[in-house]
């Protein structure tokens, strides 16, 4: 099956965020939104593990939340007491997040195309690096939220653990070990393990990264 | 962080070393709530390796107490800091030169949660090293450790770009924020 171009995968997003609820447009749309509620909380618990259980108002960890859609995980996080940014390239799924609120400030912009005087503690990028079909565009991505995270911070990012990459659909390039890893070690990142979502049947956990 | 997570996060502390400042018996009980009896010991006895030197520097405390106390710890001491400045005003300065004289790294500084009451408002954790213990990320609430590996010259080149970096790019931050402070001073009479 051929895969969508930038074009089609920018309006298959703007349309599904627009068309779909709250939580099945950004997350798994099997799924209705009482089961993707509970998808949600689990991988939230997921991030909580790896970001740490600390936060501080005075002087808060700053997060990236790469990809973010319609913001539940910004929202969350800022809720946290966290400073959340959170990018998106969907207009429709920012307006929907800004007009949420909640602390995250929301800003359009590709994965590859952020930039930013100041570096995060974490950068989150949950299930959007696999709905980046090119793989050049992928690498650019994926370089470009590495360069992100300071000294002692984590790259947390959404993908399965084969060791191999394959497409899915039209949408979607799963991509494994044999790609994230070397390609982080060269950015200067520590594996520091695969942590499985355990939800159902999805094969998708994080990828948890620091810089050493 | 809260106050009584800061002993373990230091490494622990089997005995304390008051080096000063504050009400020593008031912070030790808002710091180890759950063993008040932890033996202590004078800042002027050896230095056991599991103790934990602990001072409280603040606005109204002299600042020279607890960095004569300082040079009496061995290579592998650990020292807290409680610090009675709240953060967006600390003046590091005063606890920084004593550290780096005393041969210490300064492994964490955290901010400290609903400690106000004991006029604490954040803390730091420091170690006399004779090689630089691992580095840690902000808000790090795993226990130091000082025999980790050693920070590879990678790390250091990466600590010292950002520090240059951020070092510039908070100059204009640092600037507004004084002409901000200064727009909302009332104009002086006359
Ligand atoms: C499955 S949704 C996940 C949204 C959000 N992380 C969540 O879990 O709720 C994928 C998101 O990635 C965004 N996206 C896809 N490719 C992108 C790119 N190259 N740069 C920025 N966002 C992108 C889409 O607009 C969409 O909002």
């Amino acid at each position: 099956m051929a895969l969508l171009s930038d074009v089609e995968a920018a309006a298959y997003w703007n349309e599904r965020h627009q068309q779909e609820s709250d939580l099945r447009s950004g997350g798994h749309m099997a799924f209705d939104e009482a089961t993707n509620r509970m998808f949600y909380i689990r991988r939230l618990a997921l991030l909580m593990d790896l970001i740490g259980l600390q936060s501080s108002p005075v002087a808060p960890l700053f997060l990236l939340d790469a990809g973010c859609g319609k913001g539940w995980f910004s929202r969350e996080l800022a809720r946290f007491g966290h400073q959340v940014d959170g990018i998106d390239a969907s207009e429709v799924a920012l307006d929907h997040a800004r007009q949420e609120g909640g602390g995250p400030r929301f800003h359009r912009s590709s994965l590859s195309g952020w930039r930013s005087p100041w570096l995060y503690d974490a950068v989150i990028c949950v299930d959007v690096l696999f709905h980046i079909l090119d793989d050049a565009e992928w690498e650019r991505s994926v370089r470009n939220l590495a360069s992100l995270v300071r000294l002692g911070g984590r790259l947390l990012v959404a993908d399965w653990h084969e060791e191999h990459d394959q497409a899915f659909g039209n949408y979607q390039v799963l991509r494994g070990r044999r790609s994230y890893l070397p390609l982080l070690q060269d950015c200067g990142l520590r594996f520091e393990g695969w942590h499985p979502y355990d939800f159902r049947a999805s094969v998708i956990g994080l990828y948890a990264f620091t810089r050493r | 962080m809260l106050i009584k997570e800061l002993p373990a996060l230091a490494g622990g502390a089997d005995s304390v070393v008051w080096a000063g400042g504050g009400n020593q018996d008031e912070l030790l009980r808002a710091l180890l709530p759950m063993r008040p009896e932890t033996p202590r010991r004078a800042a002027d006895e050896p230095f056991d390796p599991d103790a934990l030197m602990i001072a409280f520097v603040g606005p109204d405390q002299p600042p020279d107490g607890w960095s004569a106390a300082l040079r009496g710890l061995p290579a592998g001491g650990r020292l807290l800091l409680l610090l009675g400045w709240p953060v967006a005003d600390l003046p590091y300065h005063l606890v920084l030169d004593p550290l780096v004289g005393a041969g210490c790294q300064v492994l964490q500084a955290v901010p400290v949660d609903k400690a106000n009451r004991h006029g604490v408002y954040c803390a730091v954790i420091a170690a006399r090293v004779e090689r630089l213990a691992p580095l840690r990320s902000y808000l790090d609430d795993s226990p130091i450790t000082l025999d980790g590996p050693e920070p590879g010259l990678p790390a250091l080149l990466r600590l010292t770009g950002e520090h240059t970096f951020a070092d510039l790019v908070v100059r204009p931050l640092r600037r507004r924020l004084a002409e901000l402070e200064a727009g909302d001073r009332p104009a002086s009479a006359g």
